[in-house]
């Protein structure tokens, strides 16, 4: 599979921090933000798709772990 | 041969009657343990005879209790038995030579260690303080060159041990060694082009940096290189799109899997394919850093993700300015 040029890149990019944005603004709530969802499935490929989900995941637990507040262990992603 | 303190007299064998034994500690009529048989006496007369040792008792009747008074056995002071004897009807304690021995004991006699010597306890003491400290400074100044020796050893050891020369197909498809490049700077980074985020980000930092570069009078043209770590997908026409997008100037590297490999191997690149996915995609892990190269194809410094291009240019104009003075000292 071609690898995404830079345009792709881009639009990625803004779909993937419009997902993160939303999310932010509603509690993390995945149900309010089916539509951005959507648009970043679209416009990033399946592979960076898995990879900016963990990423998110990461940075969360993260800054979890910076607060003090990490109590559980993140879990292993589930192959499917 | 016992003494009675009492009376002043050996109990023993210097009264005429009386004995200690030595063996058994009981006191006898002499002879000692004799079996003679005496002539049987009544009571009073001179003659007695101790019952149990058949004993002749040459004191006169007077003088002696009565034979069954003559016992041997606890004083009424509560003395050891064989400490006490029964004379002219009470008891009396007598010392035996062991006794009078304990009493005074002998006087030691004096060694050499009780003459007054130089080596006293305080004076080791002292010494030993002494000694302590300066071998406390000694170790301590000691592991302080140690530390400055290996700071140093391990740059210069740390940089002469990165980098090396490769051999690997440009994004044109001309085969090129890195003796190519000598007699220009070089700056390179290990990245692919399904990189999601990372590898852009880094090579537009890069392009900055060389761009800054490019418009600096008293700095040569660097040449900014991308190494694959995804030989497999990455051919060189991939790569040539790839590059073309960030900058005119980037020059991509791929090869065969062996040869990618001890590129990634000299500059000690960490880089590990992660899994396919149903579209066969997958994700390579990689260290993030760009590594510059001298004229002369020797590792000078690298540079991580948190560097910035204006630190990453500073660093390189240092490293240029400090190579040019020790080239014109050399000449």
């Amino acid at each position: 599979m071609p690898f995404p040029k830079q345009e792709e890149r881009k639009k990625c990019w803004a779909s993937k921090d419009a997902y993160w944005q939303c999310l932010a603004d509603n509690n993390e709530d995945k149900a309010k933000c089916l539509q951005q969802r959507t648009e970043y499935e679209d416009s990033c490929i399946k592979q960076w798709v898995t990879y900016f989900d963990r990423r998110r995941d990461y940075l969360k637990f993260k800054e979890k772990m910076e607060k003090g507040e990490a109590d559980e262990i993140l879990e292993p992603p589930k192959t499917s | 041969m016992a003494f009675c303190t009492k009376v002043k007299l050996n109990v023993g064998l210097q009264l005429p009657y009386l004995n200690v034994c030595c063996s058994c500690s009981r006191l006898f009529l002499r002879p000692l343990h004799s079996r003679i048989e005496p002539p049987a006496v009544k009571f009073g007369s001179i003659e007695h005879r101790h019952r149990q040792s058949g004993f002749n008792l040459s004191l006169s009747s007077t003088q002696l209790p009565p034979l069954h008074k003559i016992q041997l056995g606890g004083c009424l002071n509560g003395t050891q038995a064989s400490k006490c004897v029964y004379v002219n009807s009470s008891w009396r304690m007598f010392s035996t030579q062991q006794d009078a021995e304990s009493r005074n004991p002998p006087k030691k006699k004096s060694t050499a260690q009780s003459k007054k010597s130089p080596i006293s306890w305080k004076t080791l003491l002292v010494v030993a303080g002494l000694g302590g400290a300066f071998a406390i400074g000694m170790h301590i100044v000691k592991k302080e060159k140690e530390e400055e020796l290996k700071k140093t050893r391990t740059r210069q050891l740390g940089k002469a041990l990165l980098g090396g020369d490769w051999t690997l197909t440009d994004h044109h498809g001309n085969r090129r060694s890195s003796t190519d490049f000598r007699g220009q700077w070089v700056l390179i980074y290990f990245g692919f082009t399904n990189c999601p985020d990372i590898c852009p980000e880094e090579i537009e930092k890069i392009v900055r940096v060389i761009n800054q570069t490019d418009k600096d009078e008293d700095l040569p043209k660097i040449q900014p290189i991308v190494i694959t770590v995804d030989p497999e997908r990455d051919t060189p026409e991939a790569l040539k799109e790839y590059c073309a997008e960030f900058s005119p100037r980037l020059l991509g590297f791929t090869g065969t899997v062996e040869e990618i490999t001890a590129a990634t191997r000299a500059y000690r690149v960490y880089f590990s394919a992660g899994p396919k996915d149903e579209d066969n995609d997958y994700i390579v892990d990689h260290s993030i850093i760009s590594y510059l190269v001298n004229p002369e194809g020797e590792f000078v410094d690298y540079f991580g993700q948190n560097k910035t291009s204006p630190e990453i240019y500073n660093s390189i104009k240092l490293h240029i300015s400090t190579y040019n003075i020790a080239e014109k000292r050399r000449k």
